[in-house]
């Protein structure tokens, strides 16, 4: 998802289960800054590595694809951007090699989601926000697996765009241009993937690449064939995902406050949001890029408040002022832990689930940390 | 996940369209190498050369008998890429959606009727006998992998009516 999601539909979704204003901001602040707390950041703030959500895209070109490399990339991608819906799946007739990636497959309401969720329980605000990041995440990153892998991520040019109308949809072709700086149209359908890189770990084969923004996008309907679903069609429907990604951030947010006694899967707060309901899947189907006005509106509308712009830098002043010793109460220093307690934790459960791919969760006090 | 038999029938159809597209891109390299392998054996190989000049084409110089038989097998070639062209480009267009009719199977029988007769040409070098018909067998092989797929396409097709 983009930033109109991360953080002003996560502000929504705060202020609706019951969050104040300034702790909808927080909330918000941190699930947008998981898209940019990437090694570089952290160098220039003398942060945690170990704390990065997020690489760049000059990050991975430097990478190895060894294994080292790909743990690397792997445990990043998939504890906050494509957290995987079963670590158990099963698949007959394919190599252990295979059924590894094959179980880094990402989708809403699976075990770690709920894992993820609880661990953010009577944590801070910062802990909150990643949750909510990784959460929506789950919804509009489906089917695809934060590793690269040409064998699960890859997709080929039957990429189909379903478009309402009076008596259901019809489809339109997508063919994708390659250049990353060319805009996108979506009247016109014209969108932009990765390349066809026919190596099994090369970085092009990472999550949702060859699908380019598409799962990003809230209003649009595709059908398409992932590689690794035996030529089985499937059918992405984002207006119906982002809405439900929405009512269940309400319902993990409400449990957060401690409104409900745990957090199950499947499960949404369509009571707290049906007032919004209509205008939000108003919103989400309008044919564009995206939909910050819309949501900011909406946020300031149930609040009274005037939502701050994003700002990455917001917390950086704060954090460099202080010396190492003395960082424990700044709000940077409390996400960077949050962030590291979230990816140790998805590591240790791929470890637990017999899968090598992300390595091992790392000591943080021997990191220094903490 | 369990799947309809339509759903299944459209994989399916996905399925034999890409296994179709590819056959005929492999069809379309044999007749590349066909070409190639032939010019190459002429001139820069030397049995298969100096039998073909063994060959009596009577009252003949040896210019002569050169020219003609770099002729013969000029011929020769442009026919035998024509067949896998027409055969390879058939197939790789049906596997797009371009709707074909049965000619680039007939002329994917014709390729594999001339590469079987290739290995029944017989020559006292075994290694140049398996160099040789690795590439036919490939054809072979090719060749009913198009039959097949493109029967199962045009079947599927119009069961499910695209």
């Amino acid at each position: 998802m983009n930033g109109d999601f991360h953080y002003y539909a996560t502000y929504c979704a705060a202020v609706i289960a019951g969050y104040s204003h300034p702790e909808a901001m927080d909330i918000c602040y941190c699930a947008q800054f998981v898209d940019h707390c990437t090694k570089t950041i952290l160098n220039s703030i003398n942060g945690p590595e170990y704390a990065a959500t997020t690489q760049l895209q000059s990050e991975m070109i430097d990478m190895k694809t060894d294994k080292n490399g790909l743990r690397e990339i792997t445990r990043i991608w998939a504890s906050f951007h494509f957290l995987p819906r079963d670590l158990y799946a099963e698949r007959p007739g394919t190599t252990t090699r295979y059924l590894k990636k094959y179980r880094m497959i990402a989708g809403p309401n699976g075990d770690l989601v709920k894992d993820t969720v609880e661990l953010a329980k009577n944590n801070t605000l910062q802990a909150v926000g990643i949750a909510m990041h990784v959460l929506a995440d789950t919804w509009a990153h489906a089917n695809f697996a934060g590793t690269p892998s040409f064998v699960i991520n890859n997709t080929d040019n039957y990429f189909d765009e379903l478009i309402p109308t009076d008596n259901g949809f019809k489809r339109r072709h997508i063919e994708f241009g390659h250049n990353p700086a060319a805009k996108e149209n979506p009247e016109k359908g014209e969108y932009t993937a990765s390349i066809y890189q026919a190596s099994e770990n090369s970085i092009m084969n990472l999550g949702h690449g060859r699908a380019g923004h598409l799962p990003d996008y809230s209003f649009i309907r595709y059908a398409y064939v992932p590689a690794w679903n035996d030529y089985y069609e499937i059918i992405k429907d984002n207006p119906h995902d982002y809405l439900h990604a929405f009512a269940q951030m309400v319902y993990a947010l409400q449990y957060l406050r401690g409104m409900s006694s745990s957090f199950e899967k499947d499960t949404y707060a369509w009571e707290a949001v049906a007032p919004y309901e209509d205008e939000i899947k108003r919103l989400i189907a309008v044919r564009r890029t995206d939909d910050t006005e819309d949501w900011k509106a909406l946020g300031e509308r149930i609040t009274g408040q005037t939502i701050r712009p994003f700002r990455l830098d917001e917390y950086f002043e704060e954090y460099r002022r202080v010396s190492k010793k003395d960082r424990t109460d700044t709000f940077l220093e409390a996400f960077f832990d949050a962030a590291m307690d979230h990816k140790n934790m998805i590591i240790q459960r791929i470890v637990e689930s017999g899968n090598d791919i992300a390595g091992k969760p790392v000591n943080l006090d021997s990191e220094g940390s903490r | 996940m369990s799947h309809t038999e339509q759903e299944k029938q459209f994989r399916d159809l996905r399925k034999y369209s890409r296994d179709l597209e590819i056959a005929g891109k492999i069809m379309l390299a044999c007749g590349a190498w066909a070409i190639m392998r032939t010019y190459a054996e002429l001139f820069l190989g030397t049995t298969i050369a100096t039998e073909y000049m063994n060959y009596e084409i009577a009252e003949l110089s040896p210019a002569v008998r050169l020219a003609f038989l770099v002729l013969v097998i000029l011929v020769f070639c442009i026919i035998t890429f024509l067949l896998h062209l027409t055969a390879g480009l058939g197939a790789v267009r049906e596997g797009q959606g371009r709707k074909q009719g049965y000619l680039y199977m007939i002329f994917t029988v014709i390729v594999m009727v001339s590469s079987v007769w290739s290995l029944a040409v017989k020559t006292g070098d075994i290694l140049l006998f398996i160099r040789h018909s690795l590439i036919e067998i490939l054809v072979i092989v090719d060749g009913i992998d198009i039959l097949f797929s493109g029967i199962c396409v045009k079947r599927l097709r119009k069961e499910l009516e695209v």
